[in-house]
């Protein structure tokens, strides 16, 4: 899980990931961020994100990206 | 015709009873828009002892309400200055001080931020402007004093020395526009728009006053939908939406998602894009899922009104070719000039200049910015006539159709937004422990890359960045570097810089 904190810090600097589990709900997240993340998180997991993961719930707060990498490994 | 509003008149008395505009809150049909912009006119002008032609601000959220609080304020005989409410409140404040505003328009969801600009301007929550009694002739009076050179609007956007400037557009201004628009791309009440854009950016006014105009129906997006296509999609059908007046960003990210691999829009009938460089791979995506659809690419800052050429897309194009910006609108010249103002040869490179009823009267307090950009027109001598400099470079091709080349200063378009690296690179070397730095846009990739040397962390930067720049502006990406490399001249030495980044 930290390593995909840093991961999401490192794309997307000066965005406050820890301190909301609405980050999509709360506009923290905007959708070039969104853009931004999925990518990175399918070069560095080597996940195939599609289009209908692309939902507010999986990306809401970090456990819940977390949640969608697990599931999509699995 | 004078005014905007004669627009609302006339399909208040067509379509009383019919949808003008919706969100996922509420809807307003357009007697019901009529009579609540005659309602906040009463009680606005009882607030402010009748003034006229001053600027109003309205935090601008994406819902029905700001847009009543438009009209509304129209119908005071004043103008409206739609402001970004996310945008930082350093900036907001400055904006609200250069423009001397007798109140201060907000929505439910900005009540403690109107409450800490107070010491500003008077506020006052659009929804209790709602009720009580219209006093036509008070607003009536206001109104006659209104001309139709008078302001409709100001927006406000990034300056290259680090403080935005306010364009002034007149009724004339929009009226000539959407006269033009709503013929060219066939328009008609039969039309239900789904509104991308933000109301404080003036990619909106299309969607706001072909709706108007026409007696169509807009629907207002969630933005949120923006980042979840599928959910997007899905939406446009439920709401049968015929047409799409979009930012090119925003078309661009929904075709990247591979949405339209598997579903399409099935009701539409035209998108029409604007905002920056419309990208030939994307555009192909969409008419591959919607063949039958008219797709048309407008271009133009907001100094000339929204929009001063289009192009309807006429021909296929393979991915990597470049997508022209075609020929002027109806009553605007565009022409191409030289670095010395003189008009360039065909098919030479030239700085796209505009002239025609449709131009701005110029920047709200800033005469010095005004005169460099509205110029006299060099190819006449004879009388006064305004000609406005773009700074953007261009060609014609052989077909006789403009091509957009690139900015002549460090002006970028990102995500849609119209942004000064200068006013950027202005508060990064502002950061108290930056030493220095610069910026510049990979434009493939559409991200703002960022070198410094200081003693800071990139995420540290981008939250300290935060207190003065709204999130937009902000560097995508961030190089600390030990030492800057300089030429000769004493300069950061900009080229050596993007050709390490290139070179990653």
């Amino acid at each position: 899980m930290n390593e995909l904190l840093n991961l999401l810090k490192e794309n997307c600097p000066g965005v406050d990931f820890e301190n909301s589990n609405s980050l999509v709900d709360d506009e923290i997240l905007e959708s070039l961020d969104i853009v931004t993340i999925v990518s990175a998180i399918m070069d560095e997991y080597n996940v195939e994100i599609s289009v209908e993961d692309l939902i507010p719930e999986n990306f809401n707060s970090v456990s819940a990206m977390y949640d969608l990498i697990t599931r999509l490994k699995g | 015709m004078l005014n905007v509003l004669e627009y609302l008149e006339k399909s208040a008395e067509k379509f009383p009873d019919k949808t003008a505009y919706a969100d996922k809150q509420r809807q307003v049909t357009y007697k019901e828009l009529l009579l609540y912009s005659q309602t906040i006119a009463t009680n606005l002008l009882n607030k402010i002892d009748n003034i006229n032609n001053r600027p109003i601000a309205i935090l601008a959220e994406h819902n029905v309400n700001t847009l009543i609080a438009f009209f509304g304020v129209l119908q005071s005989g004043n103008f409206y200055v739609p402001l970004d409410s996310k945008m930082p409140k350093k900036r907001l404040q400055a904006i609200l001080k250069q423009l001397d505003t007798p109140i201060i328009l907000y929505s439910d969801n900005d009540e403690q931020l109107a409450n800490e600009l107070k010491e500003i301007a008077p506020i006052a929550n659009i929804n209790e402007l709602l009720t009580g009694q219209i006093n036509i002739d008070v607003i009536s009076f206001s109104r006659s004093k209104v001309l139709d050179i008078d302001p409709i609007y100001m927006i406000f956007t990034s300056g290259s020395t680090g403080t935005p400037k306010g364009i002034v557009i007149s009724h004339r201004n929009v009226i000539d526009f959407i006269e033009w628009m709503s013929k060219e791309c066939e328009f008609t009440n039969n039309d239900i728009m789904g509104n991308q854009a933000p109301f404080y950016f003036d990619l909106s006014v299309k969607d706001i006053y072909l709706t108007l105009k026409c007696g169509a129906t807009c629907y207002i997006l969630d933005k949120k939908l923006f980042m979840f296509p599928a959910l997007l999609v899905k939406e446009l059908n439920k709401l049968e939406v015929t047409s799409l007046v979009w930012a090119t960003s925003a078309f661009h990210l929904v075709a990247n998602s591979k949405i339209f691999e598997k579903e399409s829009i099935k009701t539409l009938k035209k998108v029409i894009l604007g905002g920056e460089a419309l990208r030939a791979k994307q555009l192909n995506m969409w008419q591959k899922a919607m063949p039958d659809v008219k797709y048309t690419n407008l271009y133009g800052p907001t100094e000339v009104t929204v929009d001063c050429t289009f192009y309807h897309i006429d021909k296929p194009f393979a991915d990597d070719e470049i997508i022209p910006i075609g020929t002027a609108c109806k009553n605007k010249e565009v022409f191409l000039l030289d670095a010395d103002l003189k008009p360039v040869e065909k098919g030479q490179t030239g700085e796209i200049c505009v002239r025609g009823i449709g131009l701005a009267h110029g920047y709200f307090k800033d005469s010095e910015k005004t005169n460099n950009a509205f110029i006299q027109d060099p190819r006449n001598p004879y009388y006064p006539q305004k000609i406005y400099r773009t700074g953007d470079l261009a060609y014609q091709n052989e077909q006789g159709l403009f091509v957009f080349m690139s900015r002549k200063d460090g002006q970028i378009k990102h995500m849609g937004y119209r942004i000064e690296l200068g006013e950027l690179e202005h508060a990064l070397n502002a950061l108290e422990k930056i030493e220095s730095a610069i910026t510049f846009l990979d434009e493939k990739n559409d991200k703002i890359i960022c070198y410094y040397q200081g003693d800071l962390s990139p995420d540290d930067i981008n939250k300290q960045l935060k207190d003065y720049l709204p999130k937009y502006m902000l560097p995508n990406i961030l190089f600390k570097l030990d030492n800057m490399p300089y030429n000769a001249n004493g300069k950061i030495n900009r080229v050596k810089l993007k050709e390490d980044y290139y070179a990653k």
